[in-house]
């Protein structure tokens, strides 16, 4: 976080905020899957965020299943039942009340997007992705499997090229012409390109 | 011994009123809806404590606001016109877009919003638990603290008890009495109900809406998209709720944004037929009033006012 670097359109890019929700999280052996969570809520501002789950059952789990964002029918539900420290509560500050949902991934930070320019003033870009349609599931194959023996902690480490946020296949996320999302715009053009390609970041370390 | 603060809350419903929906898990109760009453008109839960749901809201009236839109914290303002919450217990979903499913819900917006309250739950009701009377009354009706679900709850039920139905308009039709209105009133009400004019194809039953969402070619191009914005159906550009016309004389200006400061303006809209929108509703037809047919029709719309205040709670 807060690292200056250029990204694919050789922009000038300070990424300082980056937090998402991942929903029904399951490891899968051979077709056989196993929920671990029904949803978790990641904040990199500290470059990495770190989740245990002690419900894995024993197993070589050989990839890991889940959505980028909320599930819906926890989408839909009230709020406010969620007791502190609950990745759905709402001090965390990511709920959509206009919506009556939460924000998928909130990416912040600023850019300058003439590349050879060394000046101070970066533009602000804020993208936040939500609803329903934004919801993406994805699956990540897991290298070496995680093999999970009920006696020790078994850990993965997810990876995401935050790089990649802006471009997957030949498409690219212009911050020129596409640097803010918030849900105000009824096809969610930008909010679906930015999900596509962070959902194409991932990967095990 | 009963205080006036034990038991069920007893929702005084006027002539012609459908029993609203309560939900079973949200009894109206005297704690709930006195501790909910409290809490509307509460400014600590605002960011700044200068800003309560009645600062929008306002009681006289009919709970909605005088200015196209209203200011929230800091002076700022958002992008629609408050609507009168008489009768929002009748509502299947709030908010002009329909966005929001209940009233519980709904209370989560303003208090978060940036323009409006910019609070956080957590906050506001850290700040309110610290007021005794609160905490009784919290405790009377939900057994438990006062926290964000308390409030949230609270409000939802005071807001239930905002039945509006008291007026001349309401004697005459509910009960037959053909003195409560004028002859221009009752003309208007004859044209308002005519074919002609359709109003009834929307305004109707008990709160003069049936709630469903409308385009009425206000604008060509909708800078507030409306039902779009919930649905992300390019067909539901520009529509909105349609609104109660009960308390119509108190609750200028007109419209999701305010745009219109009078009923006449609003009556020269409806004649025109609206602007050829592609959703533009085909239930608006183009009419001519003569300025007395106006004028009576105008007359029909004070008469929905309410005789006494809507709010029934001590
Ligand atoms: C800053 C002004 C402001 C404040 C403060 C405010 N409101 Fe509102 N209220 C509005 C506006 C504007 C709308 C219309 C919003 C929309 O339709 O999108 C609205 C809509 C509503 C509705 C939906 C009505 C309908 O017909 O669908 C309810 C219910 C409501 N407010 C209750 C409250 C409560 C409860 C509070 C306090 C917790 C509150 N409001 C505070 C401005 C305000
Ligand atoms: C096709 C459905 C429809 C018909 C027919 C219709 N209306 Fe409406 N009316 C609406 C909708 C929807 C709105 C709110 C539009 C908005 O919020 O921008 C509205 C708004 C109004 C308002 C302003 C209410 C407020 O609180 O802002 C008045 C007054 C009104 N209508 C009166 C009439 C009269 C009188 C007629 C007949 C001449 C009529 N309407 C016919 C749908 C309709």
């Amino acid at each position: 976080m807060n690292q200056e670097y250029h990204n694919v359109s050789d922009y000038r890019v300070k990424v300082e905020g980056l937090r998402f929700y991942l929903g029904d999280v399951r490891f899968e052996d051979d077709g056989y899957f196993t929920s671990v969570k029904d949803v978790e809520f990641f904040d990199l501002q500290h470059n990495g965020d770190t989740v245990l789950w002690t419900n894995v059952p024993k197993g070589n789990w050989t990839s890991l299943r889940m959505g980028l964002g909320v599930p819906q029918a926890l989408n839909a539900a009230d709020p406010i039942v969620y007791p502190a420290g609950h990745p759905l509560n709402l001090a965390l500050g990511t709920y959509w009340t206009w919506a009556t949902g939460y924000r998928f991934v909130m990416f912040d930070g600023r850019y300058e997007v003439d590349g050879s320019g060394t000046g101070p003033l970066m533009q602000p870009f804020s993208m936040h992705t939500g609803m329903d349609l934004c919801y993406r599931e994805f699956d990540v194959p897991l290298a070496t499997p995680l093999v999970v023996t009920g006696d020790r902690v078994s850990t993965v480490v997810l990876d995401l090229a935050v790089d990649r946020f802006f471009h997957h296949g030949g498409e690219v996320l212009d911050l020129a012409t596409e640097s803010q999302s918030h849900g105000g715009d009824p096809t969610h053009a930008v909010a679906l390109e930015l999900t596509d390609n962070i959902v194409n970041a991932f990967g095990v370390e | 011994m009963s205080s006036d603060t034990d038991g069920p809350f007893h929702l005084e419903l006027p002539p012609g009123a459908p029993m609203p929906p309560i939900p079973a898990a949200e009894p109206l109760t005297r704690a709930s809806v006195s501790l909910g009453k409290a809490l509307f008109f509460d400014t600590r839960l605002s960011r700044d404590g200068t800003v309560s749901c009645g600062s929008c809201h306002l009681p006289a009236h009919a709970f909605s606001d005088t200015v196209a839109l209203s200011t929230g914290v800091d002076g700022n303002s958002g992008m629609r016109n408050a609507p009168t919450l008489g009768n929002v217990a009748y509502h299947p979903y709030l908010f002009r877009d329909g966005g929001v499913p209940n009233l519980e819900m709904q209370v989560l917006a303003p208090v978060l919003d940036p323009m409006e309250m910019d609070h956080t739950m957590h906050e506001a009701a850290q700040r309110l638990a610290q007021d005794g009377s609160y905490q009784h009354l919290s405790q009377l009706a939900y057994g438990r603290d006062l926290d964000p679900y308390v409030i949230t709850r609270a409000i939802a039920a005071y807001e239930r008890t905002l039945i509006s139905g008291w007026s001349r308009f309401d004697r005459f039709y509910y009960q037959g009495d053909i003195g409560a209105m004028t002859a221009s009133e009752r003309h208007g009400w004859d044209l308002f109900r005519s074919d002609t004019l359709n109003c009834m194809a929307c305004h109707n039953g008990f709160d003069l809406s049936d709630h469903s969402f409308q385009n009425i070619g206000q604008y060509l191009e909708y800078t507030d998209i409306g039902r779009e914005r919930i649905t992300l159906d390019p067909a539901d550009a520009g529509k909105f709720k349609v609104p109660t016309l009960r308390n119509i004389a108190l609750t200028a200006p007109y419209m999701h944004d305010g745009a219109m400061a009078t009923l006449g303006e609003v009556i020269d809209h409806f004649a025109s037929g609206g602007l050829p929108h592609a959703n533009r509703s085909p239930l608006l037809p183009n009419f001519v009033l003569n300025e007395q047919e106006k004028e009576d029709l105008i007359a029909f719309l004070y008469a929905l006012t309410d005789e006494h205040s809507i709010d029934q709670v001590p």
